[in-house]
């Protein structure tokens, strides 16, 4: 087989969609590499150039060789450096990690080349390269820095001092008042000379790290969201207002946006919905029957760069409309939008770990499996029954088996995931296509529309259906690791006979 | 300007400039014929042999020029003599390497150059190739590099004489330095 022929593969083999993150930058990855079941997690530094953590759990016997490489998306893989073998951990069988250097902030892709008796077969993980933190000055390495640099400062003077008042001098012969006056003129005008270089060196650096705040360190992208009431419709327009990163939206499965609203500060109301494009600025959605109140919303999209960003905004939502006279709505809702309206969250009552269950509608139940551990990488698993107790059969849901959100309950941390983890998909299709030199590496900030054409939705699901098929069809897993410990809503929606369920659980998730 | 003060020799000034322009250039000539390959990514330009420096700043004409200067004017004691010849220094090299150099960079990023002497065609492997390469900065670029106007010219010759006055202050000083 050849490897462009695995590298599709790989691709369709992976149910999978949009990419969140806020204050949840590590990238999780189930799928194939070729022939070989992969998990890849990749840790991205937080500063650029910095070296991100690569590891990779390759689900088969026969491997020989695992390598990563990190591919920029205007490069390509000509463009990359050589990959790096990475090595089997120690006391583990099947786990390898490797280190790269993600040199230039831009959407990078992390692939993976697993060589074994099967061939050769290459996963491609996309990673946002892009600096998350300001890394502060060690104080103890600072003070050490700034006594040696006083020293020098004085050394330098001391040298001045003596050039002009002593080495001109005949051997032997000590310096006369006058020309120790000069001496001491010129030393001081060295020493006010040395201390504007020194200011001048503090402005520059002011400068930078101004330049380093506004240009180069991670915002959250803020939108501007407005609710109105229009023919018996509310309807929710989401502006942007940064478009300094304006490459062109690509529909991430067939969605230029997954928007996701949650009602705070209880967190018991949620939804997922697919906003309409107007402008490149400009989305609208009409608003499904949720209580009025103050919502937090989170819109993922997905550059044609392949750069996956979260834009969030605040809305306040005006009650629902109870003129029932009124002219039929002017948009219709998305046949994928979904919300659900459940308990408020009360943080008395999460308990951490253990197995539980909530109700779904229609009698069904969810079942959470699994123990909890911040910082721990285990998979979030969720069984689905009916009412009788006998497992459920899940539907593909806009081509994949489940969507899961999760939140932390102050908002510090927001990711939207898959069972094939929390990257992008029309990102990593992006990437795929410009290694098979499909899609154009020179694209335009100021187009409206995307050039790339990304596979259909139908594709992958067919291809997700025919993979699954003889799987278990009620079992679901995630593989997620929460970054920061605390309390947490996670709300998981599944399919079951054409209608979108959401179960919601709450978790307190401690440190390791 | 200080070390010529400073020595003896007749063309000290040319004897430093061309000191640096073969160190600069035997490096242009050495490094690319050793294999060398990037091992950071991303790479916009493939190569497989070391990258050198660009071709050096041809400083030995201004050089000669101040040597001439130099030995015409002599060396003698007084204020007024340091003064007028770092004045004099900083406006020769300034009408001297202005317009050379500005020639010679002309001629450094056009296909003429692109040979194992004068290395025009060497880039690093992180710079996106393209026809920018033959063009002025100041054309791709403006903001970056901002075009020659009066004002920054005019900054250029006080610069220049200012950094003469200065090396011909260290040269007198290090002329007497006895221990």
């Amino acid at each position: 087989m050849s490897k462009r022929f695995l590298i599709v593969l790989a691709l369709a083999l992976c149910p999978l969609a949009a990419f969140a993150h806020i204050g949840s930058p590590n990238v999780f990855y189930q799928g194939y590499a070729g022939p070989y079941p992969v998990r890849v997690t990749v840790r991205p530094p937080p500063v650029i150039p910095g070296r991100a953590e690569i590891s990779v759990r390759v689900e088969s016997p026969a491997v020989r060789k695992v390598a990563a490489l990190p591919v920029v998306w205007n490069a390509g893989r000509k463009g990359a450096p050589p990959p790096d073998e990475a090595r089997l951990v120690r006391g583990e069988r099947n786990l390898y990690s490797a280190e790269l250097w993600l040199m230039v902030p831009a959407a990078h892709s992390v692939y993976v080349d697993v060589t074994g008796d099967l061939g050769t077969g290459t996963a491609i993980v996309p990673v946002n390269a892009i600096a998350t933190r300001r890394l502060g000055m060690d104080p103890i390495l600072g003070a050490v820095l700034a006594l040696l640099g006083a020293f020098l400062f004085f050394l330098l003077l001391t040298i001045v001092q003596a050039a002009v008042g002593e080495s001109v001098l005949p051997p032997g012969a000590t310096p006369v008042i006058k020309e120790r006056r000069r001496a001491a003129l010129i030393t001081t005008l060295t020493a006010v000379l040395l201390l504007v270089l020194i200011w001048g060196g503090r402005k520059w650096w002011e400068a930078e790290d101004a330049n380093f705040r506004n240009n180069r360190l991670y915002h959250p992208a803020f939108m501007k969201a407005e609710a109105r009431a229009e023919g018996g419709q509310r309807i929710l327009r989401l502006t942007r207002q940064d478009m300094r990163n304006a490459y062109p939206i690509v529909p991430d499965h067939g969605k230029v946006m997954h928007l996701f609203l949650v009602r705070e500060p209880g967190l018991d109301a949620f939804a997922h919905l697919h906003p309409m494009k107007l402008s490149k600025e400009a989305f609208e959605v009409p608003l499904p029957q949720l209580p009025a109140g103050k919502y937090r919303a989170y819109a993922d999209v997905t550059y044609e760069s392949g750069y996956a960003d979260t834009l969030t905004a605040e809305v306040e939502l005006p009650d629902p409309t109870t003129n029932t006279n009124a002219v039929e709505g002017r948009l219709a809702p998305d046949p994928d939008d979904s919300w659900q309206v459940g308990p408020a969250f009360k943080a008395g009552t999460v308990a951490a770990g253990g197995e539980e269950t909530t109700a779904l509608t229609h009698g069904y139940t969810m079942t959470w499996r699994g123990s909890l551990r911040s910082r721990t990488k285990s998979d979030l698993r969720f069984v689905v029954r009916d009412a009788a107790g006998e497992p459920a059969r899940l539907e593909p849901y806009m081509g994949m088996l489940a969507h899961a959100a999760v939140r932390r309950v102050d908002g510090a941390v927001f990711a939207h995931i898959h069972p094939a983890g929390t990257i992008s998909m029309a990102s990593q299709q992006l990437f795929a296509l410009r290694a098979e030199g499909k899609a154009p590496v020179n694209i335009s900030q100021q187009a409206d529309e995307p050039v790339c054409k990304l596979p259909s939705v139908a594709e992958s699901e067919a291809v997700w259906l025919k993979r699954s098929a003889g799987a278990a069809e009620n079992d679901v897993s995630f593989p997620y690791e929460f970054p920061q410990p605390g309390l947490y809503r996670i709300w998981v929606q599944v399919r079951i006979n054409g209608q979108v369920l959401t179960g919601a659980f709450d978790a307190l998730i401690t440190a390791s | 300007m200080g070390i010529a003060r400073a020595t003896k020799l007749r063309w000290a000034s040319t004897a430093i400039a061309l000191a640096y322009m073969s160190v600069i250039a035997g490096m242009a000539w050495i490094l690319p014929i050793f294999p060398g390959r990037p091992l950071l990514g991303p790479i916009y330009n493939p190569v497989d042999h070391m990258v050198p420096l660009p071709f050096p700043l041809l400083l030995v004409l201004p050089a000669i020029a101040l040597d001439l200067l130099r030995n015409w004017i002599g060396v003698r004691r007084g204020w007024k003599h340091h003064w007028s010849l770092a004045l004099l220094s900083g406006c020769l090299f300034f009408a001297i390497f202005l317009p050379v150099q500005w020639k010679f960079s002309k001629f450094l990023i056009s296909p003429a150059a692109d040979n194992w002497f004068f290395v025009g065609n060497k880039w690093e492997y992180g710079a996106r190739v393209g026809e920018w390469c033959h063009e002025f900065w100041d054309v791709t670029n403006p903001k970056w590099n901002p075009p020659a106007t009066a004002a920054s010219l005019g900054w250029a010759l006080l610069l220049a004489m200012a950094s003469s006055r200065i090396g011909l202050a260290l040269g007198n000083w290090m002329a007497k330095v006895k221990r």
